[in-house]
């Protein structure tokens, strides 16, 4: 499959990402504080049986393990000089398990930093490091870009630049939320209006929101971008809840049976791409393709 | 002279009317602490009301900050002589494993535009740190952040040793960041739990008294 196989796929029905990566590599011992994009290099069997996991629970498409390779966010764990490495190999991991119609598409989170003067991000900074992250999962032959979890709409054009510039790949934009006494914004003040008349008009192929929300409140996401317009393709991939602690183990509230409950308030607002975020499990990912495929 | 167009300019983010303006307050024969308690406290309280009625965000807090910050580099010195009734020192950080630092930078701000003079630790601070740190510094208070559900055992050894050193609980401890609730914080011993910056400084003021 390629990237026009992506834009024909989308086109024609909703597509059903995976669920989270994070948590599963915590089940297989991956601890608090650690770097995650490590085990491209050290762990390649768990980073490709977590993928391989959600293809067989009926991903269209999953996320590679490469969220927090920008060489930034790597730096934080002295890892910045194997930034491209790591990225290529997060993304060839996916790939080497994509059945035949399926697709894989490249993870890319923000940097962790805010722009000068609130801190030591620069525009150049910014594409500098988006450049290592695209150039390697371009280079790995990836379908698609996702830009996940931001919540700075500088930020994230800063990554559409480069993307625009090295490659053809389609993209797609996804932000996160949380709900005030005025609504839905990003921790930096971004609308939903704000975010989909600006990221459609940068050309992304579909925008929405992910994490920071279970279902109830991604529905409402979804509810307000489909009433910016009839036309938008969506994207919500809401977490299993929020996370507790319960007997010194991490439990998230949403469980699968919840998830197919709220699949039919989510399918009505037209995604055109799903999926789960932190916390969600391959079945989380069976109930959203139960519900897909019963719609 | 009158602080209203300070805590304007403060509530603005006006970094460069904020230092303008405080010059001025100086020279017109203003104390400091007269400036610091009339003028940009109650600014920063108003940009904290903001802040949780949903209207302002992070860059509006940061900028305001930064104004305030703007003033406090001219009035510091001048606070020295114990004018100023400081509300207390609290040692800050987020627990260890975690490097996120955004809310805890908020409570910080917070904190001092409340009169508090605050220690801030970093992040991914370890339970010793933290414990040895309120000892080197007296403080009154200690606030505890975290953002990740996995790194919350770290919280709990934290508050275990801090409490090991002050069986009394005369150094009151506050929590917070995203997992965090009102339960969990009464589960674990915490003096107080507040759900964002603003409301953390209007805990801290209670939790000092």
């Amino acid at each position: 499959m390629s990237a026009a196989d992506f834009l024909a796929a989308i086109e024609e029905r909703p597509l059903l990402l995976d669920g989270s990566t994070g948590t599963q590599l915590m089940a297989r011992g991956l601890r608090s504080g650690e770097c995650a994009e490590v085990w491209n290099r050290e762990r390649p069997e768990d980073v490709q049986d977590i993928a391989r996991t959600y293809f067989a629970a009926g991903s269209d498409a999953v996320l590679t393990n490469t969220f927090g390779g920008s060489p930034i966010a790597l730096a934080a764990h002295g890892r910045r000089g194997e930034a491209y490495e790591l990225n290529r190999s997060g993304a060839e991991h996916a790939l080497a398990v994509r059945p035949e119609g399926r697709f894989v598409i490249a993870s890319i989170g923000p940097t962790g930093q805010l722009f000068d003067p609130l801190g030591p991000l620069t525009p150049d900074s910014a594409r500098a490091s988006f450049s290592t992250q695209v150039i390697a999962v371009r280079d790995a032959g990836v379908d698609a870009i996702l830009l996940e979890t931001f919540t700075d709409l500088k930020e994230i054009q800063c990554a559409i630049d480069v993307i625009l510039e090295v490659t053809d790949l389609p993209f797609l934009c996804s932000l996160t939320y949380d709900k005030s006494p005025r609504g839905y914004h990003t921790m930096m003040g971004v609308s939903i209006a704000r975010a989909a008349e600006a990221l459609s008009l940068a050309g992304a192929v579909a925008v929405g929101s992910n994490c920071g929300n279970g279902m109830a409140n991604m529905i409402e996401i979804a509810t307000e971008y489909r009433a910016c317009s009839p036309e938008l393709k969506i994207l919500a991939k809401p977490n299993a809840g929020l996370p507790e602690l319960r007997d010194g183990a991490t439990v998230y509230t949403e469980s699968p049976e919840d998830f197919a409950a709220h699949a039919p308030a989510l399918l009505a607002t037209r995604p055109a791409v799903i999926g789960g975020c932190c916390g969600t499990t391959a079945a989380h990912v069976r109930a959203l393709r139960t519900a897909l495929d019963n719609a | 002279m009158s602080l209203a167009n300070l805590q304007q300019a403060l509530i603005d983010g006006d970094r460069e009317t904020v230092v303008t303006l405080t010059h001025a307050a100086l020279a017109d024969g203003q104390s400091a602490a007269d400036v610091l308690e009339d003028g940009l406290l109650p600014a920063m309280r108003e940009v904290g009301d903001r802040f949780e009625r949903g209207e302002y965000f992070v860059p509006e807090m940061l900028i305001s900050a930064d104004a305030m910050e703007g003033a406090m580099e001219l009035l510091r010195e001048r606070l020295t002589d114990g004018s100023f009734a400081s509300r207390g020192k609290v040692v800050l950080g987020t627990v260890e494993g975690d490097l996120h630092d955004i809310g805890k930078r908020l409570v910080g701000m917070m904190l001092e535009g409340s009169g508090f003079d605050v220690i801030d630790l970093g992040v991914s601070v370890a339970p010793q740190k933290f414990a040895d740190a309120v000892e080197q510094t007296g403080a009154d208070l200690v606030g505890v952040s975290a953002l990740l559900t996995t790194t919350l055992p770290a919280m709990e050894e934290t508050i275990e040793l801090i409490r090991k050193n002050d069986p009394k609980r005369t150094v009151k401890i506050m929590i917070g960041g995203a997992p965090i609730t009102q339960p969990y914080a009464d589960r674990i011993g915490a003096d107080g739990y507040a759900p964002d910056a603003s409301s953390a400084a209007a805990l801290a003021l209670r939790l000092a008294k």
